[in-house]
């Protein structure tokens, strides 16, 4: 391990601080996900601990040749290509060799790097030893290296959970996870001009060495939590700022997914799915759908603006409930029906117009007698309510259309807020097919259809309701585990909106 | 990649210092894959039951949960029939602090504290909330059938 120390472990003062690096050192080999160059400035300005090479064991009797000896093997340049997607992340070590010697590493003699590992300290996470002065948890004074720091950010959002929550103290759990760093009393390397150098005794492992590396007089000992916006703490967001924009990022892929809607066709006395619009559309104006909404999705979408840009004027008087998740579990269901048996829905449709006179007649007694008199109030309301079709759609999805409605557009949308989570596959086939984009089409659909039609929706509901439920369940519960695990945090969100 | 210090490193100290009553040992062909045994902890239904478990370190840990799972059957409302765990230091509630040897006492002490409030065997749960003298006697049933 440590046998090519002396040929690589040489520091060059001009991209060091303190001897140590500005790049990590290859304690973890994923991608560098942190703003690289916020922590180079931070190392610069003695805010965050350099990245020093790790001692991968530690005996405070060592000699120095051995702590030199037992330090982690830099990282290969060839690991950075691999791995590392920014170009400024060249490591110090290929860096170094097109650099001539700076004139200051001759009056620092070998035993300085080896020195300011005395007292090492283990950090907790990597298990790898340090210089004493490692940086510390702002909340409960905890070590932790610069390596494992880097790698600590907030859990990523997904359709599932669209909340960014600062990260934790991996020891105490406190939110607003930051480090606090002490210095050594000198300095080396960068911004090491006009700083008193450290005097290093020609005798190897000096005790003043040793001693300087403390903390600076005044700090030691007495332990103070600092809150996450003093400005010598270091957060895990200072270093990734790009949480906001994931999030908004998230947020925007789910509306788009939730602005999505199912296009009927009207085929005979029948409304037949065709297709799905693109959610980058919005389908139906604000204006024209009231507050009520006009389905499921587009509330959603716009509780999402809402949380970001705090619009609420939309949202004042709606309070929704469990039936949101209700809701899009039937609409799932639905949508996979339709992927699945598209074709066959639209030759069986086609065959029923011929002969649709007996389905009609069928089916409209019922619509009657299970809702006399209603016409829905407005049509987004049914048109929530026609999502729930699922159970009865899915063998035959294709809707009955007494004749009363022959006088209606032909095509009208549901809201369809394809979730992510509830599914494999990613969103395919009926869009390609879709004939019409959102409103300015002129098949798109009738903003109020007429009520006879949606009587027979809602009726054709009702009595699947039940059956709905448990339907939506066991298709979630046959998934795979990560699958029930998103079913948690789906209702945690849910429960937040409402 | 090799495999990192910390890996090695608890897996010496598992080995050297053993949690009373949980072993845990790599697998020769893979350091990431451990066998464990988890006793069942003294006044639980689970007492004097040998459970067995498997323990995968996938390539982001520590920043990541170890993978666990019962291999042995269990009658808990936090353990399914896949032996899949739920346990929120095993999810959310991760932290590259915690540790395999903290993972497993936390599992043991979970077979102490059954919480049929946050299920995972949703029946299991449902047994134990109407009826827990009777579901803690499956328990002990099946920890004699198949946890010996």
């Amino acid at each position: 391990m440590g046998n090519s120390a002396s040929s690589s472990g040489r520091v060059h003062h001009e991209d060091t601080v303190d001897f140590g690096h500005l790049t990590p050192q290859g304690v973890y080999s994923g991608t560098r996900d942190w703003k690289e160059d916020v922590v180079t400035q931070l190392i610069i300005d003695r805010k965050l601990a350099p990245f020093y090479r790790p001692l991968e064991e530690y005996d405070p009797s060592w000699e120095d040749e051995q702590i030199l000896a037992a330090r982690k093997e830099p990282p290969l340049p060839a690991e950075h290509e691999s791995t590392g997607t920014r170009s400024d992340a060249t490591p110090p070590t290929a860096k170094s060799t097109h650099h001539k010697r700076p004139s200051i590493s001759k009056e620092l003699p070998r035993n300085a790097e080896a020195a300011i590992y005395k007292d090492a300290a283990e950090c907790p996470i990597c298990f790898l030893y340090y210089p004493h002065n490692i940086n510390r948890s702002r909340c409960c004074d905890q070590a932790i290296c610069s390596e494992c720091f880097v790698q600590i950010k907030r859990t990523e959002p997904t359709v599932t959970h669209m909340v960014s929550e600062p990260a934790c103290c991996p020891f105490c759990v406190q939110e607003h996870f930051g480090i606090v760093y002490t210095p050594p009393s000198w300095r080396a390397g960068i911004g090491s001009e006009g700083w008193p150098t450290p005097t290093w005794p020609d005798s190897p492992n000096s005790q003043r060495a040793f001693d300087s590396m403390r903390a600076r007089p005044g700090k030691q000992k007495r332990f103070r939590s600092f809150d996450h916006t003093d400005p010598d703490v270091v957060t895990v967001d200072r270093i990734h700022p790009d949480w906001e924009a994931k999030l908004a990022a998230v947020q925007a892929a789910a509306a788009r997914r939730a602005n999505r809607r199912i296009i009927m066709r009207q085929v005979g006395d029948r409304l037949v799915p065709v297709g799905i619009t693109s959610g980058r559309i919005h389908p139906l104006s604000v204006e024209a759908t009231g507050a009520e909404g006009d389905g499921g999705g587009s509330r959603r979408s716009r509780r999402r603006q809402q949380q970001q840009q705090d619009l609420n004027s939309f949202l004042g008087n709606m309070s929704f409930g469990g039936r949101d998740l209700e809701e899009l579990m039937m609409m799932e269901a639905m949508r996979l029906s339709l992927l699945e048996h598209e074709a066959q829905q639209q030759r069986e449709a086609e065959e029923r117009a011929r002969g649709g006179t007996e389905d009609s007649s069928n089916s409209r007694p019922r619509a009657e007698s299970r809702n006399p008199s209603s016409s829905p109030p407005n049509a987004e309301v049914t048109s929530d309510t026609t999502s729930p079709t699922v159970p009865s759609t899915l063998a035959a999805p294709t809707f009955d259309v007494s004749p009363a409605s022959s006088s209606t557009p032909n095509l009208t949308t549901v809201s369809l807020p394809a979730p992510q989570h509830l599914r494999e596959s990613p969103p395919n086939g009926p869009s390609n097919h879709n004939p019409v984009q959102g409103p300015s089409s002129p098949y798109a659909i009738p903003r109020h259809p007429p009520p006879s039609r949606m009587d027979s929706f809602a009726s054709s509901i009702a009595t699947h309701e039940t059956s709905a439920d448990l339907d939506g369940y066991r298709f979630l519960s046959s998934e795979s585990e990560e699958s029930i695990v998103a079913r948690e945090p789906l209702l945690h969100v849910e429960g937040n909106d409402a | 990649m090799a495999l990192p210090k910390r890996i090695i490193k608890e897996t010496e100290r598992l080995v050297a210092d053993p949690a009373p009553g949980i072993s845990a040992a790599p697998h020769e062909d893979n350091l990431r894959y451990f066998d464990v045994t988890i006793q069942g902890p003294d006044g639980s239904p689970f007492q004097n039951g040998v459970f067995k478990l498997e323990l995968f370190l996938p390539e982001e840990y520590p920043m990541a949960p170890p993978k666990v799972r019962f291999l042995t059957k269990i009658y808990h409302p936090n353990i399914d029939k896949l032996g899949r765990i739920c346990l929120d230091i095993l999810k959310d509630k991760w932290s590259p602090a915690l540790q395999i040897r903290t993972v497993l006492l936390s599992i043991q002490a979970l077979l102490s504290s059954p919480n049929p409030d946050d299920p995972l065997a949703a029946d299991v749960a449902k047994h134990y909330k109407e009826d827990e003298a009777a579901a803690r006697q499956v328990s002990k049933e099946w920890t004699e059938r198949y946890a010996t």
